[in-house]
């Protein structure tokens, strides 16, 4: 390095004394040219140092992150590697798996085989029993058609039997005819009081009321205050008054139209003077 | 025409009643015409209801245009079909919330009008309460084998009674309610009427004070403006629980609640029914519909209308794509659209029947006379826009009743002659000082 500068120092005299020395033929002149020309070269070279080194600087960085990239493939390379023999190992796993079902189903395939020869031995001793069976049934079949034979020779008998029983029915009717006609005659007399008055629809409704309601619907009907006996026929079916009201007018509702019972009222009342003497005919006659 | 069947005891009430002007409680299917999507939507309502869930309608037309009628035929409808149904008119004193007893108030009339099947006119609350008891009663004599007569049997219904209600949910006050119960139970047991009475009364809300209700019944609550509300939702699901597909509440004439004139007591009766629809749609309440009438002022007025508050400005807007004839049934509004001439046709031979039922008479109405009447009603200025149901109504009825009275007269000498001033067509005889008459639009 020393011995560099030497060089240069001593070349950069020489060239620059020789050179003025041959333009301006004076020695101290040309003497202190050349001492000028050695710190310029100096600083010259100074000068073409300091950017090479920059340079190379550059490339060395460059170099060291192509190292690091290079560094973190051969990471991701190996983490690959790991992957792909677990990846073995389980597809190893599942062969010895689906081997040992592959023999399974072997030994079942074997199983069924076994099952399927003894169904054929069935169905052949079965094939046999039929043919005996069907020897059977042909002499059963004689048998119904004699059996047969004999039900119509009966069928006659009933015939006949019937024909004189028909005749005997026939006198009866005639005797009954008499006697209903006498009834109706009677009936109608009743009857016309009471159904002229009554509609059907009324009937209805009362053919349909339980037995509580019905209880009700006659304290109503018939009691000044029917309060007591309403809380008594309510405690006997564990239920309360309201309830029971309520029941009645609801098949009032579904029959006749209308509700029967005024509800809300000290007492229950029957709501219309109309419903209350249908109410008493037909409880009436129902009795 | 083929005779209709319909008891007289109906039949009388739904003509004086239709002749009065006011709208009938019993009978109102023999008469009703029209409207079939707006009852579709109101049926399918009962039929969500009826399975648990829960339903809040508008029912919105002018005065006379079937709102009323509309509600109480709905009314009739789940009547028949196993709801318990319950309804109330507001008016200045009965509101939906206030602080001297409004809310209350309201909540003893929907009490007073409790109403199933069988008691068509209100008054079930009893019935309620003892289909209720009756079954605890059973399944005590299902589990101990007691017999109504058996001592201890009424202390097993009791304390089963208790624990029945302890399992009632969202009650706030459950003691004091079961109390009420069993006090209802033994006042029966024991033949006290009075006992029994005062239990009915706190449950309808009749107890002005709580010492009062402590002295009757021995509890410490009562039900008041507060809590008025969460007793409806109670009964919704006491409904329920005893067989009955759930409870239906119909507000009418919410057009009181736009009259308030106290801006912050109209917001708070705004503010309650919001808290209802809310409860309705967001699955709070079981078993429970709410149906409002309304006329369209309380809707829509610009300053004091319900559309005014934000929150219902969003939840009742009118689709964009909703006009006359074509609307959507599915939002919470119903608007009332006005009759057809055929609907209205429809109409008056129903009303024929029931009148040739009702009075047995042989005089038919030939289809020219009822076009003829058609004609003299629609003919005049503004009748097509003005005229509404429950004004024909009336006209047509008491042509009916002079014909009736004046059997030697003809159909047409009674509609043209001058016996008989029709209602002239926007002209109300009983016009009201707010003027909701001013409402109709040409």
């Amino acid at each position: 390095m020393l011995r560099n500068r030497w060089l240069l120092g001593s070349v950069a005299f020489i060239v620059s004394f020789g050179l003025s020395l041959l333009l301006i033929r004076d020695i101290k002149a040309a003497s202190i040219a050349a001492a000028i020309a050695v710190p310029a070269t100096f600083c010259g070279a100074i000068a073409v140092n300091g950017k090479q080194r920059m340079q190379h600087k550059r490339i060395r960085t460059g170099l060291e992150m192509e190292i690091r990239q290079l560094e973190k493939w051969g990471i991701q390379l190996y983490d690959h590697l790991t992957a792909m023999v677990a990846e073995q190992q389980r597809t190893e796993i599942h062969i010895n798996f689906l081997k040992r079902q592959l023999n399974q189903l072997y030994v079942q395939t074997a199983e069924q085989q076994k099952y399927k020869h003894q169904l054929t031995q069935e169905l052949i001793a079965l094939e046999e029993q039929k043919r005996l069976l069907s020897a059977d049934a042909h002499h059963w079949e004689t048998e119904v058609y004699h059996l047969e034979q004999q039900k119509e020779e009966l069928d006659l008998c009933l015939r006949s039997l019937l024909s004189e029983k028909h005749n005997a029915e026939a006198e009866i009717q005639q005797l009954q005819l008499k006697i209903t006609e006498n009834n109706q005659k009677s009936q109608i007399k009743i009857n016309d009081d009471t159904s002229a008055i009554i509609p059907d629809e009324w009937t209805e409704f009362v053919a349909q009321l339980t037995n509580s309601e019905l209880q009700v619907l006659k304290a109503i009907v018939y009691l000044e205050n029917p309060n007591p006996e309403i809380k008594k026929i309510a405690e006997s079916y564990i239920t309360m008054p309201e309830l029971l009201i309520d029941g009645i007018n609801e098949r009032a509702i579904a029959t006749i139209g209308d509700i029967i019972i005024e509800p809300g009222s000290v007492s229950p009342l029957i709501a219309e003077a109309e419903y209350l003497t249908n109410i008493k005919e037909i409880l009436k006659f129902k009795e | 025409m083929a005779k209709l069947k319909i008891p007289k005891r109906v039949s009388t009430t739904l003509l004086s009643s239709l002749s009065g002007g006011v709208v009938p409680r019993i009978g109102l299917e023999h008469i009703a015409v029209g409207r079939e999507k707006e009852m579709a939507a109101l049926l399918q309502d009962l039929e969500n209801i009826g399975a648990g869930g829960a339903a809040f309608r508008f029912v919105v037309g002018r005065y006379g245009s079937g709102k009323s009628f509309m509600l109480q035929l709905l009314r009739n409808h789940a009547m028949e079909q196993g709801f318990v149904v319950a309804d109330v008119d507001l008016s200045p004193e009965r509101r939906l919330a206030g602080t001297d007893g409004q809310g209350v108030a309201t909540y003893r009339e929907l009490m007073r009008n409790i109403a199933t099947k069988t008691h068509p006119n209100g008054g079930a609350l009893g019935l309620i309460l003892e289909k209720w008891i009756s079954s605890i009663q059973t399944q005590v004599a299902e589990t101990s084998g007691l017999r109504p007569n058996d001592s201890g049997f009424d202390d097993q219904v009791e304390s089963t009674i208790l624990s029945a209600v302890k399992n009632i949910e969202g009650l706030v006050h459950g003691f004091d309610f079961a109390t009420v119960v069993t006090n209802y139970w033994r006042g029966y047991r024991l033949d006290e009427k009075q006992r029994k009475d005062a239990a009915l009364r706190w449950f309808r809300g009749e107890f002005a004070t709580k010492t009062e209700a402590k002295t009757a019944l021995g509890v410490r609550i009562i039900i008041d403006d507060d809590t008025w509300y969460d007793y409806v939702k109670l009964f919704a699901k006491f409904a329920a629980d005893i067989g009955y597909k759930g409870l239906l509440v119909l507000f009418d004439e919410a057009v009181h609640l736009w009259k308030i004139t106290n801006a912050v007591s109209r917001q708070n009766n705004y503010d309650k029914l919001l808290a209802m629809f809310n409860d309705t749609m967001q699955g709070r309440a079981e078993h429970l519909g709410i149906i409002i009438g309304g006329t369209p002022k309380f809707l829509e007025d610009p300053k004091r209308g319900l559309f005014t508050d934000p929150a219902w400005t969003r939840r009742t807007a009118k689709s964009r794509f909703a006009k006359a004839g074509l609307q959507d049934n599915s939002g919470p509004v119903i608007q009332l659209e006005t009759l057809t001439q055929q609907e209205i046709l429809q109409l008056l031979q129903r009303l024929a029947d029931v009148h040739t039922t009702q009075y047995s008479s042989e005089k038919k109405i030939t289809k020219s006379e009822f076009d003829e009447f058609l004609q003299e009603i629609i003919s005049r200025l503004g009748a097509n826009a003005l005229l509404t149901p429950g004004e024909i109504v009336r006209d047509f009825l008491s042509v009916l009743n002079i014909l009736q009275q004046n059997p030697e007269m003809s159909f047409g000498q009674v509609i043209h002659g001058t016996g008989l001033q029709l209602t002239t067509a926007g002209k109300k005889t009983n016009v009201d000082e707010d003027g909701e008459v001013a409402e109709f639009t040409l």
